[in-house]
């Protein structure tokens, strides 16, 4: 690599990385998420195991995830604070991709200045600016296009190596794994199609793939697959709120998302590779976007992590297209103009990402500290086998800063009464029946309700309906509490 | 080359490997005693537990069925005289019987017709540890006794003692009785072997052959119209297309999700190969008529097998440019297709009828008298009529009457879900329902809160036998007729 390219590599990363920790510093706190990804971590630090057995959550449950992510951080954890980490840790991985993503782009069209401009676009997607997210997605992302990259490089020994340990630790950070798996398949569907021979190496490694995965996962979520069946797929949401999880998005949100240029460029080379050129070298890649765009369609898999895998592989193929751009224009009168071009390239892109790229940080669905507080005074306040009832977005809050019993969270899995209780949530909240909201308040056994800016908003509600005897307000700042005195009894 | 020849070695995983070689040798005795294994250990479970050994609702559909042979279901009156001399508990060796005899006769088979031993052994194995398999020979079930009949016909067929080939006859006339879809399947087995074996179609149906074919067919259409045999017997559960192919997603057999994504691989390895190409055919069938009815899973899960054998032999015994991960691959595979049978074989027994039922069924036999009809669930319907010698409401009236038979699904759907005593309690006196009996899995079923279970609070029905939450609740007359009478 010429020293110049790596320079500006690695300006770029920093570039990333700077503007994503100002950005993950000046947002307070993280994403509601975030919260339960945050107590495993904890957990482990402490215990060395993660939190299986949540006795909180749902006011008792047991939890089933891929645990590679929670234990990563638990390790930076032991050196340095747990908020640092969580700021810290996530923004690296992610602006680490503009590294892996250069490489990618260099294997594939040996160009290292079109390969910069697919790390440029990837360091600054919008879709991927969600700061103070502190989920598996952050490590996810990186390892499976360091896999891809390996697998691209499959005939050196060594990547064969790297690509059985990204495998591991992919299958054991997130199910999405799968995008990587069904991408293959349909790599090898279009290479049948048109007629390209796979090499022997790849089909074998497509099959090990495939085989390790179903392993690890059939390890881990055996009770998942036989208790929920066919449905462990959309991981039991409820269906009132599935939309919120797989949304129906329309083309232009996707366009601001993965941003207008990249967005562009990518439709245009995916169609010239698949029905003009027939060329083998971004089947790979067309073959992930294929399997992303199915996964999402059919709600397979969440609406973030879909628009993140397809504006990064668009990344890559905008270096396709400014390699086949910039030689076309060499051929031309216009050769001399290179370094113009190249500057205005850039700045058209800096300019049509940055802002969408910072919007979109500041557009975090972040609580605020007066909240915080609010739940941290459950810890002090309250006796310590109460259930305070949230919103279920709340739910990890009142587990983590509260330390109390939650009656919902978004961690549905295995929770059989799920349906139930989200619609009991939003009938405590709007019921004008006194005698409705105690006699499920007594079902959950709740005797604290948690008022927040965001309840207001959601429910457009500025009280409870039914505060009066049996239900006291026993904090009050800009999120109220409230304490349930009464219970529904049978008159004798 | 050296370093070639040493890869190759390496990497001989199946072909000249002392461990395989030793499991080839030895594969009846092996096979056999995986099959004891995989079969006796949810019968020995079920003793644990004090369950009936036998379970599975075909099951007791059979037994119910031999209890009241007569003229029509005459075919019942071997499994009445089993019954007579072996006792409840000993029931599971029929089965028991039919699996062993099948893997013999199918290692027979095979050596006749020179299947290789690695495609029989591999084959074999991965049936027998099949979920779909193992329900079918842990229960009383017709596709156990059609798979015997088959393989026996098969065997003998191809026996070169004349008096053998012929007899082979009976056992092929005898399988078109279970229902018009598994005489088709056997119609088109016999097609396939002819073609295999004579490589000419005009030879196909000549002779003894020819023989077989056309009586075959003609008892075809006699069971169609005369018989009026189901096109698929049963269903005996619940019909759910996915659930009941995959056994690691809960379902009551199926097959595990190692052998099927195998099977999808082997799909495309026999699209390639002549040999494989007539496998098509039954692709073709049995998928289709699958979707119509789950009851058929086990003719599927056998093709499913035959597909997931090809690509295992396949991917193993040809040389990898990776061969680290061949070996890998090849352990991952077996860990993964024997994990999920192991998964299976804990969660068999939970299938009905449990201790509970069992007990409480018998106490009604012993403790209410006359001719009462019960109401529950309909996959509780022939444990009533084994255990309880009751009538349950599924049951009552023609069952060939298909109209008749949906009028009384459509009540048991409005008993199910009418909060109202007004709509129940009349069905319930129309129908002359004075039992109610009420399982686990009812109330795991359906709501406390609504429907019958909510109208149990009423004070009509009273609770008399409760045991393991199996319940029995009497629907007693209205008080003032109590009072008139």
């Amino acid at each position: 690599m010429k020293k110049s390219i790596r320079n500006w590599l690695i300006i770029i990363f920093l570039l990333t990385l700077t503007t994503r920790l100002i950005l993950a510093f000046t947002i307070p706190n993280f994403t509601p998420e975030s919260y339960f990804h945050l107590r495993q971590v904890e957990h482990i630090t402490q215990n060395g195991l993660p939190l299986y057995n949540d006795i909180l959550s749902y006011g008792g449950r047991e939890h089933i995830f891929l645990p590679a992510f929670h234990y990563l951080m638990a390790f930076f954890n032991l050196f340095l604070p747990l908020e640092l980490v969580a700021k810290i840790l996530p923004n690296l991985l992610l602006a680490s991709l503009t590294i892996v993503i250069f490489f990618i782009s260099k294997k594939i069209v040996k160009n290292e200045q079109a390969s910069l401009f697919s790390a440029l676009i990837v360091g600054f997607l919008p879709v991927l600016y969600n700061t103070n997210n502190f989920t598996t997605i952050s490590l996810f992302l990186p390892l499976i296009f360091i896999a891809i990259y390996a697998f691209l490089n499959i005939k050196n020994k060594k990547f064969l190596y790297i690509y059985i340990l990204t495998l591991l630790a992919l299958s054991l950070t997130s199910g999405a794994t799968v995008l990587l798996l069904i991408g293959f398949v349909i790599y090898i569907l279009l290479s049948f199609v048109e007629n390209k021979k796979i090499k022997r190496a790849e089909l074998e490694l497509i099959l090990f793939s495939l085989f390790f995965f179903l392993w690890i996962q059939f390890l881990f979520f055996k009770r998942v697959f036989l208790e929920e069946g066919i449905s462990f797929i959309w991981q039991n949401i409820p269906p009132e709120i599935i939309f919120n999880y797989f949304p129906t998005v329309s083309i232009l949100q996707a366009i601001v998302l993965v941003s207008v240029i990249p967005f562009l460029i990518g439709v245009y080379v995916v169609y010239r590779s698949l029905f003009q050129l027939k060329t083998g070298r971004s089947f790979l890649l067309i073959s992930f976007v294929i399997s992303t765009t199915i996964l999402a369609w059919l709600r397979f898999i969440r609406f973030e992590l879909s628009l993140s895998f397809f504006g990064i592989t668009l990344a890559i193929l905008f270096a396709i297209f400014f390699q086949d751009f910039t030689s076309y224009l060499y051929k031309t009168k216009l050769s001399g103009y290179k370094k113009h071009f190249i500057l205005g390239i850039s700045i058209i892109l800096l300019v049509s990402m940055i802002m969408p790229a910072t919007n979109a940080a500041f557009e975090q669905d972040t609580p605020s500290h007066q909240d915080l507080v609010a739940f941290k005074w459950l810890e002090s306040n309250t006796p310590q086998t109460v259930t305070v009832l949230a919103l279920l977005e709340e739910g990890h809050l009142v587990t983590y800063y509260g330390k109390r019993n939650n009656i919902i969270d978004d961690q549905f899995s295995l929770i059989k009464d799920v349906e139930d209780r989200f619609n009991s949530l939003t009938v405590l909240y709007t019921t004008q029946f006194q005698t409705e909201a105690l006699e499920t308040l007594d079902l959950y056994d709740v005797q604290y309700i948690i008022l927040s800016p965001r309840v207001k908003e959601k429910f457009n509600i500025n009280d409870l309906h039914y505060v009066g005897n049996c239900v006291e307000k026993v904090y009050n700042e800009n999120t109220q509490i409230y304490r349930v005195k009464c219970k529904l009894e049978e008159t004798k | 080359m050296n370093d070639k020849h040493e890869n190759n070695q390496v990497q001989d995983l199946i072909n000249n490997n002392r461990l395989f070689s030793h499991l080839l040798k030895y594969q009846v005795a092996y096979l056999s005693l995986i099959l004891f294994l995989v079969l006796l250990v949810p019968a020995f479970s079920n003793f644990w537990q004090d369950k009936p050994i036998i379970m599975g609702v075909e099951s007791y559909y059979h037994l119910s069925s031999a209890e009241g042979v007569s003229w029509y279901n005459f075919h019942y009156l071997p499994l009445k005289i089993i019954n007579l001399f072996l006792v409840d508990a000993y029931l599971f060796l029929i089965p028991l019987f039919f699996a062993f005899a099948s893997l013999w006769l199918f290692l027979g088979f095979a050596k006749k017709v020179n299947l290789s031993k690695k495609f029989t052994f591999f084959f074999s194995f991965f049936l027998i540890i099949n979920p779909a398999f193992i329900y079918t020979f842990i229960t009383i079930s017709a596709y156990s006794f059609l798979f015997f009949l088959l393989l026996a016909g098969f065997f003998l067929y191809s026996s070169k003692n004349k008096f053998l080939h012929y007899t082979s006859l009976i056992p092929f006339l005898l399988a078109t009785f279970f229902d018009i879809y598994s005489g088709v399947v056997l119609l088109l087995l016999f097609l396939v072997y002819l073609y295999l074996e004579k490589k000419e179609v005009k030879a196909l149906l000549k002779g003894f052959s020819g023989m077989v074919f056309i009586s075959t067919f003609i008892l075809i259409f006699f069971n169609i119209l005369m018989i009026k045999l189901p096109f698929v017997l049963g269903p005996f559960y619940l019909q759910e297309t996915i659930i009941n192919l995959v056994s690691d997603l809960g379902g009551l057999s199926g097959t595990g999700i190692f052998i099927l994504f195998l099977a999808l691989i082997g799909l495309a390895i026999a699209w390639k190969s002549k040999n494989y190409s007539f496998s098509y055919f039954f692709l073709l069938l049995l998928v289709p008529v699958y979707f119509y009815s789950s009851q058929t899973i086990f003719h599927l899960s056998i093709l499913i097998t035959f597909f997931a054998t090809v690509s295992f032999v396949r991917l193993f015994e040809t040389n990898w440019n990776l061969g680290l991960l061949k070996k890998f691959t090849f352990f991952l595979l077996i860990l993964g297709i024997l994990f999920s049978t192991l998964t299976y074989l804990d969660r068999v027994t939970e299938f009905g009828p449990s201790e509970g039922n069992f007990q409480t069924l018998t106490w009604i036999k012993n403790n209410i008298p006359g001719e009462q009809v019960i109401f529950s669930t309909p996959e509780n319907s022939y444990f009533i009529t084994y255990f309880a010698k009751k009538t349950p409401f599924n049951l009552i009236g023609n069952l060939n009457n298909k109209e008749f038979n949906n009028n009384v699904a459509n009540t048991t759907n409005t008993i199910f879900q009418s909060t109202y005593t007004t709509t129940t309690f009349p069905i319930f006196e129309e129908n002359d329902i004075s039992i109610i009996y009420v399982t686990e899995n009812m109330r795991k079923q359906y709501s406390a809160e609504q429907g019958l279970l909510f109208l149990l609070k009423n004070e009509r029905f009273k609770l008399v036998h409760s045991h393991k939450s199996s319940e029995v609740w009497l629907f007693t007359e209205e008080l003032d007729q109590i009072e008139e009478s």
